[in-house]
């Protein structure tokens, strides 16, 4: 077993050096990747990255670990298969696409192991179709006015923030109306 | 030069002015009902083209004069798609698929949506020059005019925002990209060394035509790979924060390089000139190089001649192999290509009084 994360089994044995001393670690390839992409950059460099990208950088070196990681979510022996479309993992690795929206349900497991690690995200954050259902929208809504609250305190713009705080307090109590609405 | 007929975007002079030759940004979108375009069928493909073209078409005019024609392109042979490709308007992957496919096209082919490509709808911005932010502003406003059309509704789910055939753009659909002229990055090899550099924050690197494709007279497109986790206005403020990195480098190099060499460079640039003005036969590699290099002695004052009648990027675009058979109105070999390149680019280089 991978000595990091303790999920899939070791396959990288790592050596590292730190101010010339050795430490060693057994890994699952997804770990070593990320080991790997920290050690090899500069401290420097990466403060300079920081400045104009924030926190985003990447965990894996490339888009080849598309194929690993679906796999990898595997482990738990399932086999999923979409069944509005036919697609199955084999396919999946084979093709790299999705076939419909049913996918990303049959799928979502893998996707979330996917996704955070060839986008470092779990879920998304920007725009949202009008015609999407009204509490999925209040809810974005909501997340998005919670974001900018915290950015305004972070700024002490304390007059924007109580405006913010308003606003939410706006959605969550439409959002709160509608769910009595929709059990009626 | 200056007529009634139509520009297309590439003939502005932004796209000469400066290290940044375009700006241009891609949302991929899919329909709920259908199947993805690897798995749809043939009846539902065409429904959904015709669906979305007349969404677009029929729409409220989308300000200034610019009118949107759909073509279907399922059965238009690899000739007459090729020129299309090199202007950008299409993806080398719509060339080369088969089955339902199509396009609907600007007039300045600014702004294009691919149907049926890897996603059911894949709308493109691109703009001259710097304006990533108009780009953006272009793509999402034919995204809405989609959205709002009919009862077609988008892919979207609550955690994984848009969804994508290819889960390397699912979230906001979104690609940014710039285009960017880096010869003296170039010519000194360390290209080499920024690559690894932007590719570690998620900044991929391509040649002129995208994926795979050759950095022909040193042009690279750089653009996000995250497309989830991010809002659209962050990632145009992150690939921006890149580029004017790669733009520090780049104008840092060719100070250094220009005070010491000033006069060396400026005979390589006049001969490459003297080539280009003189030619008889002319292959795309060298071509594109001299081109290269007329538009670096250009932007940085280095050369003393007479503008080309038509902006270089435009000539870049047109010496590619299939908008030159386009102009020359017939299949030609790569011997006839190489002669009628050469006479095509002396003609553009003339001087008119």
């Amino acid at each position: 077993m991978c000595e990091k994360c303790n999920k899939f089994p070791a396959t990288v044995y790592m050596e590292k050096f730190t101010n010339g001393a050795k430490s060693t670690a057994n890994l699952c390839m997804h770990c070593a990747a990320i080991e790997h992409s920290e050690v090899s950059f500069g401290e420097g460099f990466e403060n300079m990255l920081k400045d104009v990208l924030g926190n985003i950088i990447s965990n894996i070196e490339n888009m080849s670990g598309v194929n690993f990681i679906l796999s990898s979510g595997l482990m738990d022996d399932s086999d999923p298969r979409c069944d509005a479309c036919g697609i199955d993992m084999d396919e999946l690795r084979e093709e790299g696409k999705f076939g419909c929206v049913a996918c990303y349900t049959a799928f979502r497991p893998q996707i979330e192991h996917l996704i955070q690690n060839i986008h470092a995200a779990k879920a998304h954050v920007g725009k949202t179709p009008t015609n999407a259902p009204r509490e999925m929208r209040l809810r974005r809504d909501i997340e998005e006015l919670r974001r900018n609250l915290a950015l305004a305190v972070k700024n002490e713009d304390y007059e924007t923030a109580a405006v913010l705080r308003d606003c939410v307090r706006e959605c969550e109590n439409e959002l709160k109306i509608g769910a009595v609405c929709d059990e009626e | 030069m200056k007529n009634d007929k139509i520009c297309k975007w590439y003939e502005s002079e932004k796209v000469d002015e400066g290290i940044i030759i375009s700006a241009r940004v891609r949302l991929a979108r899919n329909f709920e009902k259908y199947h993805f375009p690897n798995k749809i069928k043939n009846a539902d493909a065409t429904d959904m083209m015709e669906q979305t073209a007349r969404a677009v078409t029929s729409a409220k005019k989308v300000r200034g004069s610019d009118k949107f024609t759909y073509t279907d392109m399922t059965n238009e042979n690899e000739g007459k798609l090729l020129p299309l490709m090199e202007r950008h308007v299409i993806s080398h992957h719509l060339l080369k698929k088969n089955g339902a496919k199509g396009i609907i096209l600007s007039g300045f082919e600014d702004k294009s949506i691919m149907l049926n490509e890897e996603d059911h709808v894949r709308i493109q911005s691109i703009f001259p020059g710097d304006n990533l932010e108009a780009a953006f502003e272009a793509a999402n406003k034919l995204d809405d005019i989609i959205e709002k059309h009919g009862d077609n509704k988008y892919a979207f789910d609550e955690q994984f925002g848009y969804l994508t055939a290819c889960p390397t753009n699912v979230g906001t659909g979104l690609r940014v990209s710039l285009m960017l002229h880096l010869p003296v990055l170039e010519r000194l090899g360390f290209i080499s060394k920024i690559l690894p550099t932007l590719s570690k924050v998620n900044v991929a690197v391509r040649g002129i035509h995208g994926e795979g494709s050759d950095s022909l007279g040193s042009i690279y497109q750089i653009s996000n790979q995250c497309s989830i986790g991010k809002t659209e206005q962050e990632l145009l403020h992150t690939l921006k924060g890149m580029a004017d990195w790669v733009i520090k480098q780049e104008k840092s190099v060719r100070d250094k390089h220009f005070s010491t060499y000033r006069l060396a460079v400026q005979d390589k640039l006049y001969r490459s000139y003297g080539v280009l003005t003189n030619c008889r036969r002319l292959g795309l590699e060298e071509g594109m190089k001299l081109l290269s290099d007329l538009r670096l002695g250009l932007t940085d004052g280095l050369l003393d001649i007479p503008r080309p009648q038509k902006t270089i990027y435009a000539l870049m675009t047109e010496i590619q192999p299939g908008s030159l058979c386009e102009i020359a109105g017939r299949v030609m070999n790569k011997d006839e290509r190489h002669a009628f390149r050469a006479e095509y680019v002396r003609k553009q280089m003339a001087i008119v009084w």
